[in-house]
């Protein structure tokens, strides 16, 4: 299996914060960028995207390749995404593992699959087309969700694994998406990151959420809470150093506030794995390109 | 049931409020099935008016609360998305406002939202290059018959029979709208060179002027038809000037001969 790169620290790019990357070169090892919202053919985003791709690493991540869903692949959509990996040329690009559109109406949402033999069949037989044709490694994200179905055969944790080992793709670990699904569904988080294979997970995603009480909305809109810092520091101490960043999608804080909680990833990583290099966020970019 | 059954339930539950997806899921903690499902339903429903809300941000303070949950409503149940960018989500927009009742009993209204999604366009377009004054006077006398021209991508010709204009003009700037108007006028909307969308008003001959470029008219034939609109001495001043303001405007991407 390829060695894990290590990108450092990163923030999800947003368009507000477009002029300040820039002008401030702040201190951010990388940039994970909405694929969606560069599948245009020019303007603002694409002015940004070209300067910004000049002074720091980007990652994509997609929200509409729909892997789990019953439809044929969407090859306009696979085509848009590989004209911009040719032109990003990520490390490595991500979606999730779940279904959005059905009969080609597209739901907008990351809905969940059920966690069956058919499904993993049918999502490795999708990842390898979809690998294969872009040529970067492809990483999956586990999703939050508020349902769970009769069907399943097994757990998530077990369905994400046999998924990447079999299709020999890689784990986008969401840790807030776990604490979600662990409060909607009263599991154990800890037991789900225990259960993850390290080895398979390349990028971790921290975020905020909605709490309503009775149950918990991957909202993305609040900072990262404490038990969300404590599963990851868990999360750490299990798959060792990983490329972490901070996901905000609504109620967008100023940049310097989001590099801020950003300086928290770096030193919940270096209290936590005190004897790793690079924990600090310098790139080391003979690693970074190690088997890409 | 397989999974395509399992999932055109779940869609069937999300979309169209069906019931009989909720027998397939756990029953687990605090909330109930039905609860369980309507997050996904209110997320869907959320998802797409704020689309909406955030592509036609002055159509919304033109129709208020009311009026614009109503369009949202309407157009969410007439138009499921189908498509994997929600930027075009809202393209049929205008045409669902000019044969939806009560909205079509307003052709401002129909009106307001096309400027905006052409406003969206050339936000978006491609990038190209500008073409210059300098290149313009490089070319020979003798090649300016067969000179031909081409728009910059993010150029948008636009008629209205309204004053929908004047309207997002006054509410953009947060006033109130005049009353709507018939009338006919005519916009050219483009990104300039600081990446900003402009738009101004043409003269009829102006627009067609535009129109010829985009037949692939050369400026002979642009120069023939103009003169039936103005005395034949007028006709290459003015067809010169247009050319150096739309070249100094960013409208023009390239020269031809």
């Amino acid at each position: 299996m390829t060695k894990r790169p290590f990108l450092g620290f990163g923030l999800g790019l947003r368009t507000q914060h477009f002029e300040d990357v820039l002008t401030t070169q702040p201190n951010v090892d990388w940039f994970e960028i909405l694929s969606e919202n560069f599948m245009v053919a020019g303007g603002k985003p694409r002015y940004y995207l070209d300067a910004i791709k000049e002074q720091y690493p980007l990652v994509m991540h997609g929200v509409s390749l729909s892997i789990g869903s019953s439809d044929p692949l969407d090859w306009d959509y696979l085509k848009q995404l590989k004209a911009l990996v040719n032109h990003v040329n990520p490390p490595w690009f991500s979606d999730h593992i779940c279904w959005t559109s059905h009969k080609h109406v597209n739901s907008h949402d990351l809905l969940p699959l059920p966690y069956t033999e058919e499904a993993i069949k049918h999502i490795i037989e999708r990842v390898n087309i979809v690998q294969d044709y872009i040529g970067k490694p492809m990483l999956l994200e586990n999703v939050s969700s508020y349902l769970n179905f009769k069907h399943s055969e097994m757990s998530e944790w077990e369905f994400l694994n046999t998924i990447a080992k079999e299709s020999n793709s890689h784990i986008l670990f969401d840790v807030n998406n776990v604490y979600v699904s662990a409060r909607n569904h009263g599991f154990d988080p800890l037991e789900y990151i225990k259960g993850i294979d390290h080895e398979r997970v390349w990028q971790m995603h921290l975020a905020g959420h909605s709490d309503f009480g009775t149950h918990v909305i991957d909202t993305h809109d609040h900072d990262v809470c404490e038990s969300v810092w404590q599963l990851y520091a868990e999360s750490l101490r299990h798959f060792g150093l990983t490329s972490s960043m901070i996901e905000r999608d609504d109620n967008i804080p100023k940049l310097n506030e989001l590099i801020l909680e950003l300086d928290q990833a770096r030193s919940i990583a270096e209290q936590t794995l005190p004897n790793q290099e690079n924990t600090l966020g310098c790139v080391n970019k003979l690693e970074m390109g190690v088997g890409l | 049931m397989n999974l395509s059954e399992l999932q055109q339930q779940f869609f069937d539950a999300i979309i169209e409020h069906d019931e009989h997806f909720e027998s397939n899921i756990i029953a687990q903690g605090e909330l109930n099935n039905q609860q369980r499902i309507s997050i996904y339903q209110n997320a869907y429903f959320a998802r797409l008016k704020e689309t909406i809300e955030t592509d036609h941000e002055i159509l919304g303070r033109y129709l208020g609360d009311d009026l614009f949950d109503e369009m949202a409503a309407g157009y969410i149940k007439r138009f499921p998305s189908k498509y994997s960018s929600l930027r075009a989500y809202a393209e049929h927009l205008p045409k669902f406002l000019s044969d939806t009742a009560p909205f079509k009993q307003y052709p401002v209204i129909s009106e307001l939202a096309l400027f905006e999604r052409f406003l969206l366009y050339a936000f978006d377009a491609a990038q190209a290059p500008r073409a210059t004054i300098a290149q313009l006077q490089a070319i020979k006398p003798d090649n300016w018959p067969c000179m031909t021209f081409r728009l910059h991508p993010s150029t948008q010709l636009f008629s209205t029979q309204t004053n929908c204009v004047e309207c997002w003009q006054a509410l953009k700037i947060k006033q109130a709208p005049p009353s709507p108007l018939q009338q006919s006028c005519y916009w050219v909307i483009w990104r300039n060179q600081d990446r900003l969308t402009e738009f101004v008003s043409l003269e009829f001959i102006e627009y067609q002027f535009l129109q010829l470029i985009i037949q692939g008219c050369d400026f002979s034939m642009i120069c023939d038809e103009i003169s039936n609109h103005m005395n034949e001495q007028d006709v290459s001043q003015f067809a010169v000037n247009t050319l150096v303001a739309w070249l100094n405007n960013g409208i023009i991407s390239a020269l031809h001969v």
